[in-house]
């Protein structure tokens, strides 16, 4: 151990010192006794706390810098120590290449900042003081000592060799992708290498990712480009698209498994980004052009794959959207189809409310399943299902088909039937019908036949469950709101209103009506149903209701009329029902009962005065027009309750009718009271018209409404609005709304103004 | 504050015209006295025969455009009736206060018809004859009697409603007796005259679209005009521009 040098010779330090560091840089392994490093340590330290060698300025800084310069020498010193280091490894590197090189670059590299870290730490003194100094003053090119080592391997060894470590790297990398099993580790320590090397040019104790960026991850994201490329062209012209699918699934999740073993977690995004241009955008259309044969297939498990795959891609899945609207519409205009040519003349609503809801449950799963429910594919889903639940085969004369078939299937679902309906079962029919109800453009049509149906339910009694009517009505209300279901609600009311209204005449009955008197009225029920609410027509016929029926319905109207003056009642008679009693046939002692209808009741009852009755005599009777009369007589001629004469005669002036005695039948309650098929279209083709009127009059109020509230309005802004408010009823035409405003513009609730303008006339 | 210019200003035009107008409103009140049919009954009115007499006075017959610009003139409530306020004060308003003068004026008019500068007046003789057509208690005009309106003041020497490619009156007339076939009212037949003067500046409708503020009737008939009528002529059409 040779002694100390003077603490102002630098020579003689440094010379002191070199043995040092070379010992530390050279032979780490073989250890270093603390006596020696306390001993290096101090000869720093003294050399520069050395007052001395300001000789040579005559400075008035002299002594104030002195320290400094000295210091100084020591740094320059180290810094040529560590080029002519750095110039022998590099002569020894340049021998070698590919893993051998990845091996000695490592080697020397962990040596060598090994080393760094040491000299740092003995050269802290220095660090300290002179080097703080100098960064402070704003010196550039001054670092700490353990910087220094990596601005000199940064210099004289990583400019002229990263090329070939980056080659071998990559070689490593690709074998890997190939399938071999590599030294990850290498990979790593290059890796922290180049980012050691990030040295901050304004602050050297910061660090940065500017040396990784341009010579790791650059290269290495091109070299990926290329080797899919490469790959998945070779691929394709080998393999079917699906096949390639599964294995650009499958690459991008190695690559993305990659990362963590060996890479840094900041290259993830380019490195995706890298991969999917090169496995998926540069392949997307021929990706695309699959997709129709998938579909046409089901081949639920790929489409989910390819929705995978492009959704990675920007605007990826748009050409897909597209294509899966065409092709859902095209599914469900087949189905249509289908079920139009089946039927002839007339189409049965659940067959068709079936189809519509096949296509759209089969394609609302594929969403689910293999698109991820991804609201932008729901779109097109529903844009396609709007399009054929309201335009295909059926509907060619006008959309009010739709929603009349489907109105017509609910109340199939809401009556009574032979055959029960579970409530779960019910509710799940009952939603699907909601689901088609969403697609239906004319929801006002639907609203008109429903409510015409439910009214026949509730009049008739022929409602399967009132807790499935209420959850009907309610699922109405969530989807377009409480204007539209109002009048179906207030019809509810009026059922249980007039329920009440029963009980209290009946109570009254008891109170005031002598027991004789009572006893010979016929046992009654009252609907009574506001006109407002009620899509009810008033009978088409004149009619004299029989004595009997006449007697106990005045006296029900007498009393109602006391609690409610001012109310007018209106007998709807073509609804009303009752049940007769013929005591003169019966089936083992028990007379039959006859359902009949208060027309049949009223003809049936003249044959309690006379055996024999002709046609002009119940005509008269009655007062009964023939388009009633003759079809009421018609079915119980069928029934075989009355016979004719001349034999075989049916309905005209001068056959008469007798009671059948010798009537048989299997049941005890006949029900004669059938309603009339041709009734039923006319009643169909009453209900279109009025539709037109009431759109007529739902724009006009639209009209007004928003002139009212504007005073005044673009022309386009007041169609653009009434649109917008109505649509949710029916889709309303220009033209049409155009009408409106001529005759608003006639009636004078609106005037023309200057430029396009429309004014509002209170 | 007052504005002293405008508040003089009216006073002297008050005042000036007031003078002239108490001495032709004498004058015009008598002449409007020899018309009148029934002078017991209705006397502040001049019936059919009175106007009859009056518009042969002034050399006009009924089917003549100058009687829808006397019409006018004189604010005619209904076609073969003027009463008395109105004849006189239209009348002193605009300083007629003689038979010569008033058929001057007509004639003046008359050859102005198709004059641009003249189009307000036009266009009040326009909306006037719309009422003067109208039967008492209507509100819409019968088509037959509005097709004869049209061509009284839609043809030359009024403003000729045809340009170089396209004869518009006699289409639309044509249109409206095989599709339209109703009563035409108030708003149809302002924006008549409106859809009129733009086709004389754009004869291929290029100013049409469905979504601007046209009646439904005028929708229509652009419609007819491109179907019916050009249908073929596209090439034709293209040229002309």
């Amino acid at each position: 151990m040779p002694v100390l040098p003077g603490k102002d010779d630098i020579q003689g330090t440094w010379d002191f010192l070199a043995i040092g560091v070379e010992k530390i840089m050279n032979h780490l392994r073989d250890g270093i006794d603390l006596k020696t490093y306390m001993s290096l340590y101090t000869a720093i330290h003294n050399f520069c706390t050395a007052q001395k060698a300001v000789g040579q300025s005559t400075n008035l800084n002299a002594t104030h810098r002195g320290a400094h310069l000295l210091g100084e020498d020591l740094y320059k010193r180290l810094n040529d120590y560590l080029k002519t280091h750095l110039a022998s490894v590099h002569a020894e590197m340049v021998k070698h290449s590919d893993e051998a090189l990845l091996t000695f670059y490592i080697k020397e590299w962990n040596r060598y900042t090994t080393a760094g870290t040491y000299n740092n730490h003995l050269f802290r003194y220095l660090n300290r003081h002179w080097v703080k100094r100098e960064i402070d003053e704003g010196k550039k090119d001054i670092y700490d000592i353990y910087t220094l080592h990596l601005v000199r391997w940064k210099e004289d060894m990583f400019g002229t060799t990263q090329n070939a470590v980056m080659d071998a790297v990559l070689h490593l990398v690709e074998k890997q992708r190939n399938g071999e099993t590599i030294e990850q580790s290498q990979i790593k320590s290059v890796v922290d290498s180049f980012v050691s090397l990030g040295i901050d040019e304004q602050d050297s104790t910061k660090s940065t990712l500017d040396v990784y960026r341009i010579y790791f991850e650059k290269p290495y994201l091109d070299a990926t480009e290329k080797y899919y490329a490469q790959e998945s062209r070779q691929f394709l012209a080998e393999n079917t698209v699906v096949e390639y699918m599964k294995k650009a699934e499958q690459r991008l999740e190695e690559e993305k498994e990659r990362v963590p073993l060996y890479l840094l977690n900041e290259i993830m995004t380019p490195l995706m980004k890298t991969c999917e241009k090169a496995l998926i955008t540069d392949h997307c259309a021929i990706l695309r052009d699959e997709f129709q044969v998938l579909l046409d297939n089901d081949r639920v498990e790929d489409m989910t794959r390819m929705y995978k795959l492009l959704a990675r891609i920007p605007d990826g899945l748009d050409p897909l959207r597209s294509k899966f609207e065409a092709h859902v519409l095209r599914a469900g205009n087949t189905a249509v189809d289908k079920v139009a040519s089946a039927t002839e003349s007339s189409v049965d609503p659940k067959t068709y409310v079936d189809a519509l809801l096949e296509v759209h449950t089969k394609y609302s799963d594929l969403v689910q399943t293999a698109f991820n429910g991804e609201s932008e594919f729901v779109r097109s889903l529903d844009n396609a299902c709007r399009n054929y639940v309201n335009r295909n085969a059926i509907c060619k004369n006008g959309s009010t088909r739709s929603p009349e078939l489907l109105s017509k299937h609910a109340d199939t679902l809401l009556k009574k039937s032979t055959k029960s309906t579970e409530e779960d079962d019910m509710e799940q029919q009952l939603n699907q019908v909601m689901t088609v109800f969403k697609y239906i453009e004319d929801k006002d049509v639907f609203n008109k036949f429903y409510s015409k149906t439910l009214a026949k339910r509730l009049v008739q009694g022929t409602s399967a469950s009132g807790d499935a009517e209420t959850s009907m009505i309610s699922k109405l209300k969530d989807a377009s709101g409480f204007e539209y279901t109002n009048k179906l609600q207030r019809m509810f009311q009026d059922m249980q209103t007039s329920k009440d209204l029963n009980t209290s005449y009946d109570e009254w009955c008891k109170e005031n009506l002598e027991e004789t008197d009572r006893k010979a009225i016929i046992d009654s029920y009252y609907n009574v149903l506001g006109t407002g609410f009620w899509p009810l027509q008033p009978s088409s016929t004149p009619f004299t209701p029989p004595q009997d029926i006449a007697r106990t319905y005045e006296r029900f109207q007498s009393y109602y009329l006391s609690k409610h003056g001012g109310r007018k009642l209106t007998w709807l008679w073509h609804l009303c029902k009752g049940e007769i009693r013929a005591n003169y046939v019966r089936m083992n002692k028990v007379p039959y009962t006859f359902q009949v209808s208060t027309y049949q009741m009223a003809i049936l009852l003249l044959f309690n005065d006379s055996e024999t009755v002709s046609y002009d005599e119940i005509a008269e009777a009655t007062k009964l027009n023939k388009d009633t009369l003759d079809p009421s007589v018609a079915i119980m001629l069928k029934a075989r309750v009355l016979t004719a004469k001349p034999e075989g005669a049916g309905q005209a002036s001068g056959t008469t009718y007798t009671l059948n005695h010798g009537f048989k039948n299997k049941k005890l309650k006949v029900n004669l009271n059938i309603a009339i098929k041709s009734e039923q279209k006319q009643e169909v083709e009453e209900t279109h018209k009025t539709i037109e009127e009431d759109r007529k009059m739902l724009m006009q109020s639209a009209i007004v409404r928003i002139m009212k509230s504007r005073k005044t309005m673009k022309h386009t802004q007041l169609v653009a609005e009434v649109i917008s408010q109505i649509k949710n009823r029916f889709v309303p035409k220009v033209p049409d709304i155009k009408k409106c405003i001529d005759i608003l513009l006639e009636k004078e609730y609106l005037e023309r103004l200057e430029g396009d303008e429309l004014g509002y006339l209170a | 504050g007052w504005n002293v210019q405008v508040a003089t200003n009216a006073f002297f035009q008050s005042g000036s015209s007031g003078g002239g107008n108490t001495a032709s409103k004498s004058t015009l009140n008598k002449l409007f006295d020899k018309y009148r049919d029934d002078v017991a009954n209705e006397p502040d009115e001049i019936n059919i025969e009175g106007t009859m007499k009056l518009l042969e006075d002034i050399d006009l017959s009924p089917d003549d455009v100058g009687t829808l610009i006397f019409s006018e003139m004189v604010k005619s409530p209904t076609l073969g009736k003027l009463t008395r306020t109105e004849f006189v004060d239209s009348l002193a308003a605009l300083g007629v206060n003689d038979i010569t003068k008033m058929r001057d004026m007509v004639q003046q008019r008359r050859a102005n018809l198709s004059d641009p500068s003249f189009r307000p007046t036009f266009k009040s003789i326009y909306k006037h004859t719309f009422i003067l057509a109208r039967q008492s208690g209507q509100k819409a005009v019968a088509l037959e009697a509005a097709t004869e309106y049209w061509r009284l003041l839609l043809t030359s020497p009024s403003l000729e409603w045809s340009s170089p490619n396209t004869p518009w009156l006699e289409w639309w007339l044509e249109f409206l007796s095989e599709k339209y076939k109703k009563s035409v009212n108030k708003d149809m037949w302002d924006q008549t005259l409106v859809f009129a003067e733009k086709t004389l500046g754009d004869e291929q409708l290029s100013f049409w679209s469905e979504d601007s503020a046209w009646p439904g009737v005028i929708d229509e008939f652009v419609e007819y005009v491109k179907t019916d009528k050009r249908a073929g002529q596209g090439g034709d059409a293209m040229e002309v521009e």
